[in-house]
C-alpha cells in the first residue's frame, strides 16, 4: 500500500501543485483515513516524504514543496514550489521536462531565472551554496 | 553560517538528475547512505562534506 500511496501523492502533486490530504488519499485508494495517515507516517519515517511537525499533512514530497518557498519552477504549464536549489532542478529532472526555475540571488537579492531545455542547462552562471554537510541534512530537514 | 560547499549550476543539475530522475518509478527506494555517498562520488562530489557513512 505504501507504494500506491507514494505514487498517488506524486501524481496529485504533479497534476495540481498541491499534495493530497490523507482523506484525499483514502478516497482515491478506497482505504480508511487512518490507514492513509499511517502510510504518510511510514513514508515520513522512511524519509520518502516529510510531514509537518506533529501533523499528518504533507510538507515535502521531494523535490516538491507543499508550502510556498523562494524556489518557483514553471514546467508543463504549471507552477511548483521546490524545497531548495537542488530540488528546483529536481522538478524538471523528475518530470523529464523543460522548465524555468526562478529564485533570488542569496548574495545580491536580484531575481534569477535559469532554464532547463532539452535536458540541458543553457545558462550556467551562478553557484549553489550547500551549508550543511550531507550526514546532517536530516537533523533538521526544513532548515537544510 | 558554516562555509559548506559551493556547486556550479552544472553540478547542481547533474545532482538533481542523479537524485530525482527515477523518483516516479513505482519501485523507487531511497539509497542507503553508502549508495548515496557512492552516487555523489560519481559526479565528483567527494570529501567529508558529502559522506553519509
Amino acid at each position: 500500500m505504501l507504494r500506491d500511496v507514494r505514487l498517488y501523492v506524486y501524481e496529485q502533486m504533479i497534476a495540481t501543485s498541491t499534495a493530497p490530504s490523507a482523506a484525499d488519499v483514502a478516497r482515491a485508494l478506497s482505504i480508511g483515513v487512518r490507514d492513509a495517515e499511517d502510510a504518510f507516517r511510514s513514508l515520513h519515517d522512511a524519509r520518502m516524504l516529510v510531514l509537518r511537525p506533529g501533523e499528518t499533512t504533507i510538507w515535502m514530497a521531494m523535490p516538491f514543496s507543499n508550502v510556498q518557498t523562494p524556489f518557483t519552477v514553471i514546467s508543463r504549464g504549471r507552477a511548483y514550489y521546490a524545497n531548495c536549489a537542488w530540488d528546483a532542478f529536481g522538478v524538471p529532472a523528475l518530470l523529464h521536462a523543460d522548465a524555468r526555475v526562478f529564485t533570488t540571488c542569496g548574495d545580491c537579492g536580484s531575481v534569477l531565472e535559469r532554464k532547463i531545455s532539452g535536458g540541458r542547462l543553457p545558462e550556467t552562471r551562478g553557484l549553489v551554496h550547500f551549508a550543511i554537510p550531507a550526514r546532517q541534512w536530516w537533523d533538521d530537514v526544513g532548515f537544510t | 553560517m558554516p562555509r559548506g560547499a559551493a556547486l556550479t549550476l552544472d553540478q547542481t543539475w547533474e545532482l538533481a538528475k542523479l537524485w530525482y530522475e527515477d523518483r516516479l518509478d513505482p519501485d523507487w527506494r531511497r539509497r542507503t547512505p553508502a549508495e548515496a555517498t557512492a552516487a555523489f562520488a560519481l559526479i565528483g562530489l567527494t570529501g567529508d562534506f558529502w559522506k553519509l557513512t
